[in-house]
């Protein structure tokens, strides 16, 4: 079981109040992809240990751990190491190949009901999810109760961002519609790349790319035969659901789960000072 | 007891953790009770944990995961050598700070 999955599970372990703020805590210093991800679970690990015997010996978790999270997360992090390059990797390449499939799903869909579509309005909807990714991070801090100013800005310039960006996209010039043709050879070469990136990355880190080189090797062709089939419309939507929950299942569970990387590396343990 | 203000526990905590540390392998709940037994008031983990980590980078102490006798694996907390140098240079300046502000306590009471 890694260490993330048993941090879950001990979270469990406390109750009512103990566990929202506890919770909260863990949920803050998650969103810190910028710090290594194992000596961040190495510690999370360590206060959810702490925050169950105190609740076993009658202590709040408030009480135990202290009436400012943020403010002694903040000061944890500060010591924690950076996460390494690799880490970038593994915690964006899922995203990364789920908003081309978001994409490809999109694009295919235009093409089943015989539209037309601008490559502005693709490039369009491939921004608005990266968007919302890339602000994400500025909504860290807003679940604590008391939420600091530093931590409103933040939300503030985000909201902004993402409704300054969204109202840039509707201002770009439109572009000719994309035949259906232009549409299909273009989605066919997005795939190929995707397929022979996965395949390169794969004698690297197998466990993170191999699944989504077999997920395009599988997928592109079959929505290619969709597309040439006569199947009934309800079909065809259930299908590209389908597909579109194993994408997102794959890519949350590999975002969360990077000790794989580890195991992949020969099982190395984690030992703080070595 | 009293609550010990902020700022001066700050120049101090890092050594106090340190010389518990010295007297023996310890873990970071059993640490917040030693503090609070010496007579620090009731110190938080979310005081103490950044300073264990900060103890860690200066490469004073060590930490090793082991399983316990009862409960979860814990993560046990062991002083360096580096660790043990460092004290023995802050002890005297420590000794020699404490002097001087009794001074200044006897002459404020006389």
């Amino acid at each position: 079981m890694d260490l993330l999955t048993k941090n879950d599970q001990r979270l469990k372990e406390l109750h009512g109040f103990n566990r929202n703020y506890a919770e909260t805590l863990v949920g803050y210093l998650r969103a810190h992809w910028g710090k290594d991800a194992l000596a961040r679970e190495d510690t999370i690990a360590d206060l959810l240990v702490d925050m169950v015997a105190a609740q076993a010996d009658g202590i709040a978790s408030k009480d135990h751990f202290g009436k400012d999270p943020q403010a002694a997360a903040d000061e944890i992090l500060a010591e924690l190491p950076p996460a390494p390059k690799a880490q970038w990797l593994l915690q964006l390449w899922p995203l990364f190949n789920a908003l081309w499939v978001l994409m490809f799903v999109y694009a295919d869909a235009i093409i089943l009901s015989g539209e037309t579509v601008g490559l502005d309005i693709l490039w369009q909807q491939l921004a608005i999810p990266f968007l919302f990714i890339a602000v994400a991070p500025l909504f860290r801090g807003i679940s604590f109760n008391q939420i600091k100013t530093k931590t409103k800005w933040r939300a503030s310039i985000a909201v902004v961002l993402i409704i300054a960006i969204y109202a840039v996209t509707f201002l770009l010039p439109d572009t000719s519609p994309l035949t259906s043709d232009q549409l299909q050879i273009g989605l066919g070469v997005v795939v190929a790349a995707l397929i022979v990136c996965n395949l390169g990355l794969s004698f690297w880190l197998r466990r993170l790319t191999l699944p989504w080189f077999l997920y395009w090797l599988i997928v592109g062709p079959s929505v290619r035969a969709l597309i040439g089939a006569t199947l009934p419309v309800a079909l065809v939507v259930v299908l590209l659901v389908v597909f579109m929950g194993a994408v997102l299942a794959l890519a949350i569970y590999q975002s969360k789960h990077l000790h794989f990387v580890f195991q992949a590396q020969g099982g190395k343990q984690l030992h703080v000072n070595q | 007891m009293s609550k010990i203000e902020t700022q001066m526990l700050k120049g101090t905590l890092d050594n106090a953790i340190l010389m518990i540390i010295a007297q023996g392998e310890t873990y970071g709940y059993a640490l917040l009770q030693q503090l609070g037994d010496a007579g620090f008031g009731e110190i938080t983990e979310g005081t103490v944990y950044p300073l264990l980590l900060k103890l860690q980078r200066n490469g004073w102490i060590s930490a090793q995961r082991h399983a316990t006798a009862t409960g979860p694996d814990r993560k046990y907390y062991r002083i360096t050598a580096d660790g043990e140098a460092h004290l023995a240079e802050f002890l005297p300046q420590w000794t020699q700070l404490v002097v001087a502000m009794n001074r200044l306590i006897a002459r404020q009471e006389g």
